[in-house]
């Protein structure tokens, strides 16, 4: 009834106009969050290495490898006091050095189909608190049938595209790969041992092959030197693309992954689009519920008199604002409703031509919705605050 | 109900001489179950005083209160619930819907309390001869129709005042009698007071006059 009064001094071309403004602005904020949802763990995929860590070593010099070999003074390695150092700056959280294997090493296939492969190699640990394996134990005790081994995903693919097709032999997955019983024979200090080993993880980031702590300090102290000197140092940092670490690091003349600082760059360049992006929206919602105000008070101002007459009949407040509202609530639900289908058009597009790299959705779309729910929520709440303000004030 | 007030005048008022006035500045009380012919020439605050005792306006010196709450700490919530159910108000502007009919106008009001049933609605527009002309948008009515459409809608709530601002200015004397009949009539039946402003005390049957 009271709309009869007022709607003569209303134009339904402004608040058509003031709902697209609002469609746009809402469809892009929901839109960015389902993106940013979808492609962040993209760049944050489960790696054991974190990308937080950052891993450090010296330079190898240029002459170390031949005249002065043995040179204790020129080997690349850590001393007591420069890890002392490293751990006083404020930018570095936690610091733990690798350790090294300080014996003679070499692995055997000890399967029938891939007999007679056999590689010297070397092992290096780090506290387990920095391995984040999913659904495995990393830990090792002598009486543990096999020692659990971290790959480099690199040495994967240099087997299956390098050396299985030039020697004709299978190719391997991940998945494989971990099936692989291996014999590992252990030489030093006059003593040998085997021990069975198993592969439960590649890493993209990680660049050595990484077994439990526990094994080394035990193989450590039997076949080589218990203390071997540290060469690489993992750091805990919260950012790893901070400019003042990486001076630092170089100012000391040490070396870092540069590799894995690329993941971080590219999150941070995403975080900081979906912020862009997430800010435009808002900004044009906020215009949106600007006009809305604005369009409100235009209309109760050229109701004025009318206003004064319903207030002089007994009409509250609230009844007045009450139609007003209303507008207002069915404005935003056919927002929210119209907004979906921007929403599930171009999200299921992206998500069809990105297939290859996207994972299952991690926050599922009502989650998204009911947000943006809310945000419309307060939106219609400070608009009908405000037209309750002004009608007060008439 | 009973209006009190004390020493009552409209800012705007102050600088007037008024001597002779028997309300401004004056401890003067209102009792429901009385009706009173309030007359002065244009300008003397006829409407203001209406407006004051309604609370439409607050730019006043002195005080008044209703029932012995001083009005001026009243809230709007006070307020609505005074004009839905202890005062009606016929403007003198009538301050009717210009887009809406007649009968919508009315309807406007009786909907807040539903004090009158649609029959009775029917039978006062019928008591003042508008029946014909109820769905005509007010715009187009004669202020003399306005007038009676104000009326019956004044009615539509229940009161223990009725102010009637120079509420028969454009009615005949025929009209004046019977719609002053039928207000007097529902008045009576809630023991309600009437006040009503005037050019001049021409009107009989009042039970107090008083010069502005």
């Amino acid at each position: 009834m009271i709309w009869n009064i007022l709607k003569q001094e209303f134009k339904i071309h402004q608040i058509i106009i003031i709902a697209l403004v609002m469609f746009a602005g809402f469809s892009i904020i929901i839109l960015a969050a389902r993106f940013y949802t979808d492609i962040r763990p993209v760049f944050t995929s489960h790696d054991l290495w974190q990308t937080e860590h950052l891993v450090i070593s010296k330079d190898v010099a240029p002459l170390s490898t031949t005249g002065q070999l043995f040179s204790d003074k020129e080997k690349p390695t850590f001393s007591k006091q420069e890890i002392e150092a490293l751990r006083r700056q404020p930018f570095i959280s936690d610091l733990a050095a690798f350790t090294p294997s300080s014996f003679e090493a070499r692995v055997y296939t000890a399967s029938e189909k891939l007999k007679g492969f056999y590689s010297d190699l070397f092992f290096e640990s780090v506290p387990s608190r920095y391995v984040d394996l999913k659904d495995q134990e990393w830990h090792w005790s002598p009486s543990d049938k096999y020692i659990p081994i971290v790959l480099p995903k690199t040495y994967l693919n240099l087997y299956n595209f390098g050396f299985a097709t030039a020697q004709n032999l299978p190719q391997i997955s991940e998945e494989a790969a971990s099936l692989i019983p291996f014999r590992v024979v252990v030489k030093g200090n006059g003593k040998q041992g085997e021990f069975l080993a198993r592969i439960v993880g590649f890493s993209d980031r990680l660049n050595t092959i990484l077994v439990p702590q526990e094994f080394l300090t035990y193989a450590n102290s039997k076949y080589g030197v218990p203390d071997p000197p540290v060469s690489r140092l993992i750091l805990l940092t919260p950012d790893p693309s901070d400019t003042e670490l990486l001076e630092f690091i170089k100012s000391k003349g040490y070396d870092y992954n540069s590799e894995q600082l690329k993941s971080g760059k590219a999150r941070l360049l995403l975080n900081t689009a979906t912020l862009v992006v997430v800010v435009t929206g808002l900004f044009i919602s906020l215009l949106a519920l600007w006009m809305f105000v604005l369009s409100s008070q235009l209309l109760l101002q050229k109701n004025k008199t009318n206003i004064h007459h319903l207030i002089a009949l007994g009409y509250s407040h609230r009844q007045i604002v009450k139609p007003f509202s209303q507008l207002n609530i069915i404005t935003c639900i056919l927002v929210f409703l119209l907004s979906l289908i921007p929403y599930f058009l171009v999200s299921n597009a992206y998500r069809e031509a990105l297939k290859s790299i996207l994972g299952e959705k991690s926050v599922p779309d009502f989650q998204i919705l009911s947000c943006g729910m809310l945000l419309l929520a307060v939106f219609t709440i400070i608009n009908i605050i405000n037209t309750y303000k002004a009608v007060k004030r008439l | 109900m009973k209006i009190q007030l004390k020493h009552i005048i409209p800012s705007p008022l102050t600088e007037l001489p008024l001597q002779d006035s028997q309300l401004w500045r004056r401890d003067i009380s209102f009792e429901s179950n009385t009706t009173y012919l309030i007359y002065a020439p244009s300008g003397k605050g006829k409407t203001s005083l209406l407006h004051i005792m309604y609370g439409l306006r607050h730019d006043y010196d002195g005080q008044f209160s209703i029932d012995n709450d001083n009005a001026g700490h009243l809230d709007h919530k006070a307020w609505v619930n005074i004009r839905k159910h202890h005062i009606s108000l016929v403007p003198q502007g009538l301050w009717l819907f210009d887009n809406l009919s007649g009968i919508e106008n009315i309807r406007i009001k009786n909907r807040l309390t539903n004090h009158f049933s649609e029959t009775e609605i029917q039978t006062s527009l019928d008591v003042c001869d508008m029946t014909e002309h109820q769905h005509k948008p007010a715009n187009i009515l004669s202020f003399g129709q306005k007038q009676r459409i104000a009326i019956v809608r004044a009615l539509c709530q229940p009161f223990d005042f009725i102010f009637l601002d120079e509420a028969f200015s454009h009615l005949d004397n025929k009209n004046t009698e019977i719609v002053f009949e039928m207000i007097k009539n529902r008045a009576e039946k809630q023991h309600a007071g009437i006040i009503l402003t005037s050019l001049s005390p021409t009107a009989d049957g009042f039970d107090k006059l008083m010069k502005l």
